[in-house]
């Protein structure tokens, strides 16, 4: 008898665990109306628009929260009307005046004004703590200016005045940032808890008029986005549906793929990608990221650095194909100027080749005929492109090591890696820079402007005629004359920089057959607002 | 008893207070900044500074420890550097995750591991315990990322009989959050189908967490059945022709399951803390992957947190041994 009581409980649990069937509880949506982007989503802090300065927590925003402007997916060089429906620029380029479309519904259901717009400026300005802050306040908008800045005329023009020229093509492409992603003020004030601008509430809740709206963010686990119902600034998506799994394993993500469970894995690396390609269940699409891997020389630290001829030696002695191909298995593309292919003002031009010969003439002719030796810092984890830190630094230092350059690496974790690289107590550093903004000057005043204290300042590279050049080429429109200033600050950064570019990384994501019209860029990531399921 | 519990109570806090101290002085003096791992390498040096001031990391070390010890004792363990959240809530939001996963660990781990070793002893050296020793090898010496790599590989990729990484599938609802306990909440939701995912969820994390604990206990439960077996009131007991199964179970096991409890008991305590590689490749949002994310984003109040939950859970978990060893041999008595 016992033994039948035993049996049948082990035989109702079997049942229970393996017959259970999960879509029976499952939510609304189904599998052709859901997309689950396999990802490593760990390194989100906070969904707060304002606040979300990182890769997973951004993306899921720019769906949630409309902005002023907007890039269209796949052309990042000009914007496009979204909340407003035009704008002027005054010929001072300080005075932007954005005319906002009438009727926008947030996901609440409330009408979108000018006054949302101001208390989504309040916020980024005056929230503590704020890491994607900067990005308004390099524009001189502050926390006590901000209303003077930032005023409102009517409940359907936002007029931001700044007090110093900046760059249009940069403040529009800021203007299309999460980081202003404008808020429900109605909504938010109404979760406002001691003085946290409403914060901690949306960390678990939207209050926005993208497309989707947040149904969950737990931490660790998954970001599921679902459609907002009362979006009505384009065609309501097809995908109703959008769910992040953090699967931070690259192989558990190809498994998920693989089974099923997963529509787009977005972390798989350069061999497992190259792996992909020919089977027919999946197509891998790639697009150019706005990054670049660079290895920087610092101009001080190494004497042989203050030499011009030394820093090109590096770039004629690095075997930039080998690193495309072999390392890299096709992830990445040629890159040797600053502003990345995509980008207004790239420079497609690769004056450095392979050439251990040259490399060695210009260091005898600079007084080194032997060579030198100098610390190669680099971080412990992955290199962009899917490859890893240790095997890049080892490439380099073999490369280096053809013409006599003794590079002793030193493999560090990449927070120790970015403190001592901006203490600037490197000798030579391998790193990444990475979008923030995609305008060409994002990237052309942390390399070339050393008075941001950004990278040329790291390497202790002090160039005043090249950091006014920048100024001047970011405070201008996208002319020709603006294309020109950014060749000539390539050309000077490619023949006396203390940055060797190595690549451009692409942006990989292994996509199953189901998935049907999926485009995607670095900025906006995946468009899941057209895309469709079979 | 209760004079042995408050004195070791008491001891603990020592413990505890020097964990404390020494955590604390480790991450700040490491080579690393958590304010620009906090705000990305991208911030300027202007906000650096400010957002420096406004977590008090300004301060001088014995300052920022008086604060973090005062605020210790009214029951806070700060804030968290990278989710603004108070450490209490994070680690009451993981540490369930980590218990459900720690505790079906171990009881894969005890039912493997005591009938492996139990049938390893009674056929000494022949194949069955050939057969349990490179098993408990396995586990012992197998790493964990290997193993959880390989049976996903098998049970999950190539056969497709268990389920991915994470808790729940894409569609399964989840239940309303109770206990933190995926498996338990659907329960108490009285949510079966959500609870059967759960269960199927677990059974490779479990088992690849249990495996190491599993050959513990294995080699522990065989070692000290052999001995007791050679014991003369276990002759005895033959002598007076007490069948065999019951001279096993009754006069053998019992006396040797005390060295296994020892076992037990701590390989629980760092079941708990040790989940750190299975939780990354399992997706399994309990405390190890807290953990790991905060050591690698220099999030120290959170590595200060976690480190003395963990501490505590240490003490308790020898505690608790201690206490069952007087349960287990009624000859050993605390004062």
């Amino acid at each position: 008898m016992r033994r039948l009581v035993v049996g049948m409980v082990v035989g109702l649990l079997v049942a229970l665990v393996w017959g259970g069937t999960p879509g029976r509880s499952a939510p609304v949506y189904g599998p052709q109306q859901t997309i689950v982007v396999a990802n490593d989503i760990s390194d989100a802090v906070s969904l707060d628009p304002q606040l979300a300065y990182e890769f997973a927590s951004t993306i899921a925003d720019h769906w949630m929260y409309a902005t002023l402007v907007q890039f269209p997916v796949g052309d990042l060089t000009h914007v496009r009307p979204e909340v407003a429906q035009s704008w002027d620029v005054s010929k001072d380029a300080k005075t932007y005046t954005f005319h906002l479309r009438h009727g926008i519904k947030f996901s609440s259901g409330n009408t979108l004004t000018a006054a949302d717009v101001i208390y989504t400026f309040e916020r980024v300005v005056n929230l503590p703590k704020d890491p994607a802050s900067w990005l308004i306040t390099q524009m001189g908008i502050d926390a006590k200016n901000v209303d003077q800045s930032v005023t409102a005329p009517d409940p359907y023009t936002i007029v931001i005045a700044l007090p110093e020229a900046f760059s249009p093509g940069a403040f529009l492409s800021i203007m299309a940032n999460p980081v202003v992603g404008i808020v429900d003020s109605k909504t938010v004030k109404a979760h406002v808890t001691n003085g946290d601008w409403g914060s901690a509430w949306l960390n678990d809740h939207s209050a926005g008029s993208g497309p989707y709206e947040l149904v969950a963010w737990t931490r660790l686990v998954s970001i599921e986005l679902t459609a907002n119902l009362n979006y009505n600034l384009g065609p309501a998506p097809s995908i109703k549906r959008v769910v992040w799994p953090n699967i931070m394993e690259s192989t558990v993500q190809r498994d998920a793929l693989f089974r099923g469970d997963a529509d787009i894995a977005e972390g798989l690396s350069a061999s497992q990608l190259a792996s992909l390609k020919g089977n027919p269940r999946f197509t891998v699409m790639q697009t150019p990221d706005l990054s670049m891997t660079y290895l920087g020389m610092d101009v001080k630290n190494v004497p042989a650095f203050t030499k011009v001829q030394v820093l090109q030696a590096v770039k004629w002695a690095i075997d930039y194909d080998g690193i495309i191909k072999d390392l890299l298995a096709g992830n990445g593309i040629p890159l040797q100027g600053v502003i990345p292919k995509g980008l207004f003002g790239y420079d497609p031009s690769l004056p450095y080749h392979h050439d251990p010969a040259r490399a060695k003439a210009l260091l005898q002719e600079a007084g080194f005929p032997n060579g030198f030796t100098a610390d190669l810092l680099a971080g412990t984890g992955q290199a962009a492109g899917g490859i890893s830190a240790g095997d890049l630094a080892a490439k380099i230092k073999d490369d280096l090591g053809q013409v006599g350059i003794t590079a002793n690496i030193r493999q560090v974790a990449s927070d120790q890696m970015y403190s001592t690289y901006r203490a600037q107590k490197t000798q030579m550093v391998l790193a990444n820079w990475s979008v923030d903004y995609p305008d060409p000057d994002d990237f052309a005043k942390p390399f070339g402007d050393y008075t941001q204290k950004s990278l040329a300042w790291r390497l202790q590279w002090y160039n005043d005629p090249l950091a006014k050049l920048v100024d001047e080429a970011g405070s201008m429109q996208n002319t020709p004359q603006r294309s020109a200033l950014y060749k000539q600050i390539n050309n000077t950064e490619t023949m006396e920089g203390p940055f060797a570019m190595l690549y451009q990384p692409m942006v990989s994501l292994a996509v199953s057959d189901r998935v049907q019209g999926l485009r995607f860029d670095p900025v906006n990531g995946i468009d899941f607002a057209t895309l469709v399921k079979k | 008893m209760s004079r042995y519990l408050a004195r070791r109570g008491f001891l603990a806090l020592f413990v505890i207070f020097g964990v404390t101290l020494i955590t604390f002085v480790i991450s700040h003096v490491v080579p690393a900044d958590p304010v620009v791992a906090y705000l990305g390498d991208h911030a300027p040096p202007d906000l650096v500074v400010k957002v420096r001031a406004q977590l008090g990391l300004d301060r001088p070390l014995p300052e920022q420890y008086v604060i973090y010890l005062g605020g210790l004792i009214r029951g806070q363990l700060g804030v968290s550097i990278m989710d603004q959240r108070p450490v209490s809530t994070d680690i009451a939001e993981y540490l369930p995750a980590t218990i459900e996963l720690s505790t079906f660990a171990m009881l894969f781990a005890i039912l493997i591991g005591i009938p492996t070793g139990v049938v390893s002893a009674l056929h000494k050296d022949r194949w069955p315990d050939q057969f349990s020793r490179i098993f408990a090898l396995g586990g012992v010496t197998l790493p964990v990322f290997y193993v959880a790599l390989l049976l996903l590989g098998v049970f999950y990729f190539a056969l497709g009989i268990l389920p991915g990484p994470g808790q729940l599938s894409t569609y399964t609802a989840p239940p309303p959050r109770i206990t933190g306990m995926v498996a338990v909440d659907a329960v108490l939701a009285g949510n079966w189908w959500a609870f059967g995912d759960a269960l199927r969820h677990l059974v490779l994390p479990s088992f690849v967490l249990g495996y190491a604990s599993a050959g513990l206990i294995t080699r522990m439960s065989r070692s000290s059945l052999l001995e007791v077996m050679r014991q003369d009131y276990v002759r005895t007991a033959r002598a007076k022709g007490v069948r065999e199964r019951r001279v096993v179970i009754r006069h053998g096991l019992r006396n040797a399951l005390l060295p296994t409890v020892t076992v037990i008991g701590l390989t629980y305590g760092s079941l708990l803390s040790g989940a750190v590689l299975t939780e990354t490749i399992f997706s399994w949002p309990g405390i190890g992957r807290y953990a790991t994310n905060s050591v690698t984003s220099v999030d120290v109040p959170a590595v200060l947190g976690v480190t003395l939950v963990i501490a505590i859970i240490y003490s308790l978990a020898n505690l608790v041994v201690d206490v069952l060893y007087a349960y287990l041999d009624p000859q050993i008595r605390y004062t």
